[in-house]
């Protein structure tokens, strides 16, 4: 087991993720999230704190102070994709994003849809310098990579759980599906408001690709791929009918990949004109 | 690696696995972000009836309309009033904060003398509604 959460992977992998998960907390925050800083407008009345607000006492969200985690967040996430200062810009980020994250859902709605988000940002800061040229193997690098992994399965594993602890094993069989095309249904998915039943076969298929989600931990090779471009699929799907698209969690699955072989073409003709420099 | 490295790195993969599961069996929203992944959770009867809420507002030059109720407009999303609707529906003045904060969000924009918060409640049979009324929940005027 420990063996399994330390297996080694190039360092390279980690600044991959590191690059891109810290850009798109820039785009997240500016673009496909906006309605977090739109929270700067709303009257300090209908603030209602999540337990780790309660806990750590955080500052009672208004205008200026929205705005100033938001500043903090995209410029840490700035300095951090350029893989400068790891760990002090990557801690920096985790922590505000975190502080962005309790803005976002304490005013009577919590999402779901970036713990695995969450963790990236908690461990990447953990495996220390990362070069996107280094195929250095670590174990650092390993348990960062396996941790995002974790969160990514536990996302499905856990919310196929919740189904079944507050909608039962009835749930497989209920009306959820109609619920959520009839509140935000697009012209795509609103004609299986009259095919139920295909609603209902959907909802046995959640079901069993949630609960066998742990599978790809396991898998190799190209099987990895089929796996990760089924999880793909669905979230476009989704995105497709009722416009939720866990685009955070999306990035994650980047975690299963083997980044390090991407070879940056410029780089590596400058690598064979300079030899010595190298 | 360290020891003492992978003895941190085994212990906080145990906590957040701990919590995980201890926000799954017991937890609630509350407990962000370790509470269960409750995202589309219900079962909902599929003879049962599906609400949808919405706002209606008046102006000092309309009397009360349907206006969108979005973070551009109100800074809210529609879950999140949905997530308060208890508090409002015991002290609906609570609705003069959206008129508030639709004045901040459309500074140019004709302010809300007036809120309320309209559900339409789909019925449905064998899964497929057949058809919806409309009640008002919540009601806030400013005079």
């Amino acid at each position: 087991m420990t063996r399994w959460l330390f297996a080694a992977v190039p360092v390279a992998r980690v600044a991959w993720l590191r690059t891109v998960l810290y850009l798109f907390v820039v785009v997240d925050v500016l673009l496909t999230t906006p309605w977090v800083a739109a929270h700067r407008d709303v009257p300090t009345g209908l603030y209602q704190p999540l337990l780790v607000g309660r806990l750590l006492h955080l500052p009672t969200p208004t205008h200026t102070g929205v705005i100033a985690v938001e500043v903090g967040v995209l410029v840490a996430s700035l300095v951090a994709a350029t893989g400068r200062l790891p760990r002090v810009a990557g801690i920096t980020v985790a922590l505000l994003y975190l502080e962005w994250m309790v803005i976002a859902n304490s005013y009577g709605k919590v999402d779901h849809d970036r713990f695995a988000f969450l963790v990236a940002l908690a461990v990447l800061p953990t495996a220390g310098r990362a070069r996107h040229d280094d195929q250095t193997a670590s174990e650092a690098a390993g348990w960062a990579v396996r941790a995002i992994q974790l969160s990514v399965v536990a996302t499905y594993f856990f919310s196929a759980w919740a189904k079944l602890r507050f909608g039962g094993l009835g749930w497989v069989n209920s009306a959820v599906l109609t619920r959520a095309v009839l509140r935000r249904g697009t012209p795509l998915a609103d004609p299986l408001l009259h095919h139920a039943w295909v609603l209902q076969l959907s909802q046995w298929g959640i079901m069993a690709f949630e609960l066998a989600s742990p599978i790809v931990l396991w898998l190799r090779g190209r099987w990895v791929y089929v796996a990760v471009g089924f999880f793909l699929a669905f979230h476009v799907v989704t995105f497709a009918a009722i416009t939720i698209s866990f685009l955070p969690h999306v990035m994650c699955l980047l975690a299963f990949l083997p980044l390090e072989r991407i070879r940056i073409p410029v780089r590596a003709r400058l690598l064979r004109a300079a030899p010595a420099s190298a | 690696m360290t020891g003492s490295g992978r003895v941190a790195r085994l212990a906080a993969t145990a906590v957040a696995g701990v919590l995980l599961l201890l926000g799954t069996l017991i937890g609630q929203d509350d407990d962000f972000p370790f509470g269960p992944f409750r995202m589309y959770a219900t079962a909902d009867k599929r003879g049962g009836e599906v609400v949808s809420t919405a706002i209606e507002v008046r102006t000092a030059s309309s009397e009360f309309h349907a206006a969108p109720l979005t973070p551009s407009t109100t800074g809210l999303r529609r879950a999140e009033l949905e997530g308060q609707l208890s508090r409002i529906v015991a002290d609906p003045s609570l609705l003069r904060l959206i008129a508030l904060a639709h004045a901040r969000r459309e500074p140019g924009a004709e302010a809300w003398t007036g809120v309320r918060v309209v559900q339409t409640r789909y019925q449905l049979r064998d899964g497929e509604p057949v058809g919806n009324r409309q009640v008002v929940l919540a009601q806030w005027m400013s005079e």
